[in-house]
């Protein structure tokens, strides 16, 4: 750390490092450890590293941009909250991702509580909206997302977590069970069942 | 025809396909560090305000109030305990007052 500021704050010194730009994948330890230790500049280094995959990865379970600030402000705040506890046993960016991955699952647990009491299933957002002068491809991937939307919305927490990992960012059981911490054969068993529900659910919004 | 599996993995990988994640991962990703340290400054709620150790001023204010609140309901206390306080406590002639009046 080269870089580094000591501003005085009341009478204890606050050593603040100056945000670097790094690549997640070799994010230096003593940034993690500056940041377990309470400075922010190299949590920033952090955040400024892995900001866009978790991101990435929180997109799946929002509805707009706004909402996605929101989710991606959680992640940071508890992955600040729980550095703390990261031992440097497994890689830092699978940390990270099981982090992102809980706050995801809390999220929506909350927004399917307030969906289930304000929101009623046919208020998906306008196709035609939606579809203006882009490709085709990329019209059917909004129209497909459109008509999903209500049944994941509808499915378990849990069950709308494993669709998610599984169809929509295409992870590989051994990932899910890595960032979830359920055994390979639990997430076989949830992805089953998650996929019979959703398919049902899907039906049921189809024939409506 | 297609089998209801085939159909549901369609729409899953079609779905996969929304461009729309993309432009919201880009306004979302401006200004996020900025906005995080921000919001980590800040005690997260009022439990948290209250029991937070970096944060004195909800335990400062609250120190304050019960010193206000106990002073002022301590001095009434102790009167009502005060037995030359209670005998100078005489209660008022239903006229007081009315003297001064002309009709």
């Amino acid at each position: 750390m080269t870089a580094a500021l000591v501003i005085p704050l009341f009478t204890a010194p606050i050593t603040r490092t100056l945000p670097m730009d790094y690549d997640e994948s070799t994010l230096p330890t003593d940034v993690i450890r500056a940041a377990q230790s309470g400075d922010e500049g190299a949590f920033n280094s952090i955040m400024r590293a892995c900001k866009g995959r978790l991101l990435g990865m929180a997109s799946r379970y929002v509805q707009s941009a706004t909402e996605l600030d929101e989710l991606g402000q959680d992640i940071f705040v508890h992955i600040w909250k729980g550095l703390h506890t990261f031992r440097f046993d497994a890689p830092f960016p699978n940390w990270l991702s099981r982090v992102a991955v809980n706050t995801c699952l809390t999220h929506i647990k909350r927004r399917r509580r307030r969906w289930s009491l304000f929101v009623t299933p046919d208020e998906p957002e306008s196709i035609e909206r939606v579809a203006d002068h882009s490709s085709e491809v990329e019209a059917s991937g909004r129209e497909a997302a459109e008509r999903l939307r209500p049944a994941l919305e509808a499915l378990k927490p849990k069950d709308r977590l494993i669709i998610t990992l599984l169809h929509l960012e295409e992870r590989s059981v051994a990932e899910i069970a890595d960032l979830t911490g359920w055994s390979q054969s639990n997430v076989k068993v949830r992805a089953l069942r998650a996929r019979a529900k959703l398919k049902e659910l899907l039906q049921n919004y189809e024939d409506a | 025809m297609k089998t209801p599996d085939e159909d549901l993995d369609n729409l899953l990988r079609n779905a996969a396909a929304d461009p729309r994640p993309g432009s919201w991962i880009r306004d979302a990703a401006r200004g996020m560090e900025a906005r995080v340290l921000q919001r980590l400054a800040q005690p997260e709620s009022w439990a948290e305000a209250i029991f937070s150790l970096t944060s004195w001023r909800p335990l400062a204010a609250a120190v304050i109030a019960v010193v206000i609140i106990g002073a002022w309901t301590g001095t009434s206390v102790a009167d009502v305990f005060d037995e030359d306080w209670i005998t100078l406590q005489s209660p008022e002639e239903p006229d007081a007052g009315m003297e001064d009046l002309e009709f």
